[in-house]
């Protein structure tokens, strides 16, 4: 009797104990890893698996997604699966205009040991410390930098100096970017600041009609150029020719009156006098005999 | 064993391990612990893990976070040395160091905080209203003077707090600056202004640069085609030049006989038909005729 009671009590013991140590055995995923605490000292960082640990109160074991990359900001809340609202965090820049913008950070654990126990609530900081880097970047940039060249500048300003200041806090955070969603302006001025995009637009459009207008005017130009050139080489080349067919029959004349000058000479002057004499009145005076004109009537049509 | 004896013997055992259960204490890796014996401190664990203490009612365990601690002090408006209004949204990172002397002088977080709030805010007055306001806003970005100022701040309350609540003032960061609330329309107003500036500027500009185009195509238009008179011209001359080379070289080489038919040429252009001509009878033309009988078949 006693013995089938003793029996009893020692396989509920077993059994408990037994229950107990099995409550040690904890499994870490593959995107996973986990820190031990034994006594609330950190003794093991252990990756994904199935482990083993002392059971409660000896060891304690956190487990924390590290390769899963979160996301944070700047400027707006995100509540978890729903369109983040973006009004942006207002900020003064250099040249003390507001602007409002917002930064979506996006973050991984690095450190599991440091992420749980060297800071408090270390994923709501990167959001308070990514402020200030913002706030520290922009109060030193011009408005018309912030808005248009600047903004690869501003986040990786942001990125590295929040990690600077976060490494500095040993968070085991890494950010893995920072990235600008919007600027905006207040209602008050934005539509003064589209007016000026626009006239720089009009600024671009009336330098390429200038552009347009001389790129149709030069070539014309050199084009008339061209012709006059080319008609004042032909003139000379005419010129040139016209000199020379002038001359090649006066020099054949000359060649033959070189051989018989004096026929040559009588033969052109006669020749000369047939072309004129008949188109031309005339009247022949006897020189020694007084001025008594002297029809020839060399010229039959009028008497 | 009578019922009384087994009852005391159980109630005995129970106590022994309450005892035992309450003098083992797990210090976790995120706090300090400070043991006190009565109210005065005898110990304190800095490492985490496994300590012996004298059971509940002698000995008992303070827990003090050693963690990174974040908080925003309320924001602040303050005037810088030259009169603008800027209001600060610090934001203030810290740790207790000294858990003795911090539970001895602000005793917990809260406490702790509006000390901490106290002291940095009137630091970052002092450091603020000696400051210009170029200092902090300025389009110098380069040199993040922000920073500095920051840093000033920092190291002026940094000692103090230190000494005084066993707390290290890790940082103390510009988290937003913004501009008083009555501020603002003037500020839009400049900016509205300044954008307007800008696009008249920018309108001008084109209207200038367009100008500026269309008159150096112009100019450059002018210039070929003067250019290429000059060279028609040129080469007209040239060839005038050429020509008269020609006739002169060929009338050269006979002179007298050039004098005779150009002369004769110039008769044939001269007369014509209202032309009167006397002809001596014994010009040229009529010679033959003195020697010879008349009608000697030439008209």
């Amino acid at each position: 009797m006693i013995a089938r009671r003793l029996t009893w009590v020692l396989t509920a013991v077993v059994l408990a104990v037994a229950g107990y140590l099995a409550t040690g055995i904890f499994t870490v995923a593959a995107d996973e890893q986990a820190v031990v605490r034994r006594f609330g000292r950190v003794t093991a960082r252990v990756g994904p698996g199935i482990h083993y640990r002392l059971p409660w109160p000896v060891d304690r074991v956190d487990v924390l997604k590290t390769t899963t990359v979160m996301k944070t900001g700047v400027g707006f809340q995100l509540p978890d699966g729903e369109a983040a609202s973006v009004s942006g965090m207002e900020l003064l820049t250099g040249d003390t205009n507001i602007i409002s913008i917002a930064v979506a950070i996006q973050f991984v654990i690095a450190n599991p040991a440091a992420y749980l126990f060297e800071v408090e609530a270390p994923a709501a900081l990167i959001g308070r410390v990514a402020e200030s880097v913002l706030t520290e970047t922009v109060i030193g940039m011009p408005v018309d930098e912030v808005l248009t060249t600047g903004r690869p500048a501003i986040q990786e300003r942001v990125k590295a100096g929040t990690q600077a200041i976060l490494d500095r806090y040993m968070s085991g955070i890494q950010l893995t970017s920072a990235s600008i969603m919007t600027i905006t302006l207040d209602s008050a001025v934005a539509h003064a600041f589209q007016d000026v995009a626009s006239a720089g637009a009009d600024r671009e459009n009336k330098i390429n009609e200038a552009r347009t207008y001389a790129n149709n005017v030069l070539p014309k130009a050199r084009g008339e150029a061209q012709s006059m050139v080319l008609a004042a080489q032909s003139y000379r080349e005419q010129r040139v020719a016209e000199a020379v067919g002038n001359t090649s029959r006066f020099l054949e004349l000359l060649a033959e009156y070189r051989k018989a000058p004096d026929i040559t000479r009588s033969r052109l002057y006669l020749e000369a006098m047939e072309k004129i004499l008949p188109k031309v009145k005339k009247y022949v005076v006897d020189t020694e005999q007084g001025r008594q004109p002297v029809n020839l009537r060399l010229n039959p049509a009028r008497p | 064993m009578t019922p009384l004896r087994r009852t005391l013997l159980l109630i005995a055992v129970a106590l022994a391990g309450l005892a035992g259960w309450s003098s083992l204490v797990v210090i976790d890796a995120t706090e300090f612990g400070v043991f006190t014996r009565f109210g005065r401190v005898v110990r304190v664990a800095t490492a985490p893990g496994l300590w012996l203490k004298w059971p509940a009612p002698f000995e008992r365990v303070v827990r003090v976070d050693r963690r990174l601690l974040t908080f925003m002090p309320a924001p602040a408006e303050y005037l810088s040395e030259d009169r603008k209004n800027l209001v600060v949204h610090s934001l203030v990172t810290w740790r207790t160091t000294d858990p003795v002397r911090y539970l001895a002088t602000v005793a917990g977080r809260r406490v702790a905080q509006e000390r901490l709030t106290d002291v940095v805010l009137a630091a970052v007055g002092n450091v603020i209203g000696s400051h210009p306001s170029s200092a902090v806003v300025s389009v110098d970005g380069r040199t993040s003077r922000v920073a500095d100022v920051m840093r000033r701040i920092l190291n002026e309350a940094r000692p103090r707090i230190l000494a005084d609540y066993g707390i290290d003032l890790v940082d103390v960061r510009l988290r937003q600056l913004t501009l008083p609330e009555q501020n603002r329309a003037n500020v839009f107003g400049r900016m509205q202004a300044e954008r307007g500036k800008m696009a008249m500027k920018y309108r001008s500009e084109g209207e200038r640069e367009f100008k500026k185009l269309v008159a150096a195509a112009d100019r450059q238009k002018t210039r070929i085609l003067a250019e290429a008179y000059r060279e028609a011209e040129r080469l007209k001359a040239e060839g005038d030049a050429q020509a008269m080379q020609v006739y002169a070289d060929a009338f050269g080489r006979g002179p007298q006989f050039y004098k005779f038919t150009r002369t004769l040429n110039a008769y044939e252009k001269m007369l014509d038909g209202n032309t009167t001509i006397f002809l001596p009878a014994d010009a040229e033309i009529f010679r033959i005729l003195d020697g010879r009988p008349a009608g000697a078949g030439r008209r």
